[in-house]
């Protein structure tokens, strides 16, 4: 059985594999193609406890075998359709006792109990089976203690991942796939190194508000967005922002553009 | 709204610096503005820029940009609001 950790320990794990989440129209190794939950849960899994067990964790991996369907933003169609799937487990020591948890940043934000997990699935009737870290292919109990197969699953889904973000679509996530908030005025896409500039009209002029930029499609190691705010007093009572966005990456990126009214 | 003072720091006389703060939830809604604690009157001291990565679906960096634009040093502390 392997050794529990804390839930602090989890989220810590969980982070060390997120951060490796490709930027999706460059996808360039070593990163993993979370953001391609399509196919190829077993690359990504046997890398994920590659890196987990090089930093010390002892994980262990779960498949699920059944009629999956998974809601997620980084397919076109909002759902992924899967006969099967895998993740890395972590045994968590919380106060009710000791939990597997999973590791799949394809599927969740941080850490999740096995119940959890098995519950996003959309298969009541699924089937848990558990195996150590070395599995890398659960039929025929498949090793690979080289990664050379699981640097061959990764690359294909990377590519994948790039020709789906070259698609009109362009790259995850996809918007139709999120549900309207608070304080988003648009969303759209800029191209690679791209300044251009949208503007909104028909606000009080009267009102104090505030605009923010925020990417959508996740690219670790660097700045990605930047924004400049100007405005036109369109009226007696109005006024129009034109707001300019710098894609400062060479990938294109997702963004949505948001506001605050601080005052009346 | 709520506000914070994420960092201090310090800018040499005509330099620029970035500075990055990280695992900031993606959702809140946060801006960015500095303020100088090592009173010089007469003109402004520091201007910034901010620019955000999504480190993942959930959290962002920001990434900020402090201009020092008088001949002396400036101290200033990185101040946050959030505003949802």
């Amino acid at each position: 059985m392997p050794t529990p950790v804390t839930p602090q320990r989890a989220a810590q794990l969980f982070d060390l594999v997120n951060a490796r989440i490709c930027c999706p129209a460059s996808a360039a190794a070593p990163c993993i193609p979370f953001d391609y939950p399509d196919d190829g849960c077993w690359g990504r899994a046997h890398e994920m406890c590659r890196l987990m067990i090089n930093d010390g964790a002892d994980p262990a991996k779960v498949w699920i075998t059944g009629n999956l369907t998974a809601a997620t933003q980084n397919n076109p169609g909002c759902h992924v359709n899967w006969g099967w799937h895998v993740a890395p487990t972590l045994q968590v020591t919380t106060p009710t006792g000791v939990e597997t948890w999973v590791i799949d940043p394809s599927l969740f934000p941080g850490p999740v109990p096995q119940t959890t997990w098995f519950g996003s699935q959309g298969d009541p009737n699924a089937v848990l089976t558990p195996s150590s870290a070395a599995i890398f292919y659960y039929w025929g109990s498949i090793t690979d203690p080289t990664y050379a197969q699981t640097n061959q699953v990764l690359a294909t889904y990377r590519n994948a991942l790039r020709l789906r973000s070259a698609t009109a679509a362009g790259p995850p996530p996809y918007a139709t796939c999120m549900t309207s908030e608070p304080g988003v005025q648009w969303r759209d896409m800029i191209g690679s190194n791209q300044t251009h500039t949208w503007f909104t009209w028909g606000w009080g002029a009267d009102w104090k508000v505030l605009w923010t930029i925020m990417p959508l499609t996740p690219c670790p190691g660097g700045a990605q967005l930047t924004w400049d705010v100007r405005v036109e007093r369109s009226g007696p009572t109005d006024c129009t922002y034109w707001i300019t966005v710098t894609n400062l990456t060479g990938d294109p990126v997702k963004f949505e553009g948001r506001y605050d009214v601080l005052a009346w | 709204m709520w506000t914070g003072v994420q960092w201090t720091g310090v800018v040499n006389p005509g330099a620029s610096h970035r500075w990055f703060t990280w695992g900031w939830p993606a959702p809140w809604h946060v801006v960015w503005y500095m303020m100088p604690t090592s009173p010089q009157p007469g003109a402004p001291q520091v201007d910034w820029n901010v620019a955000v990565e999504r480190a993942n679906g959930s959290e962002c960096t920001y990434w900020i940009t402090v201009m020092n634009l008088t001949n002396a040093p400036v101290t200033f502390e990185g101040r946050f609001a959030v505003l949802n």
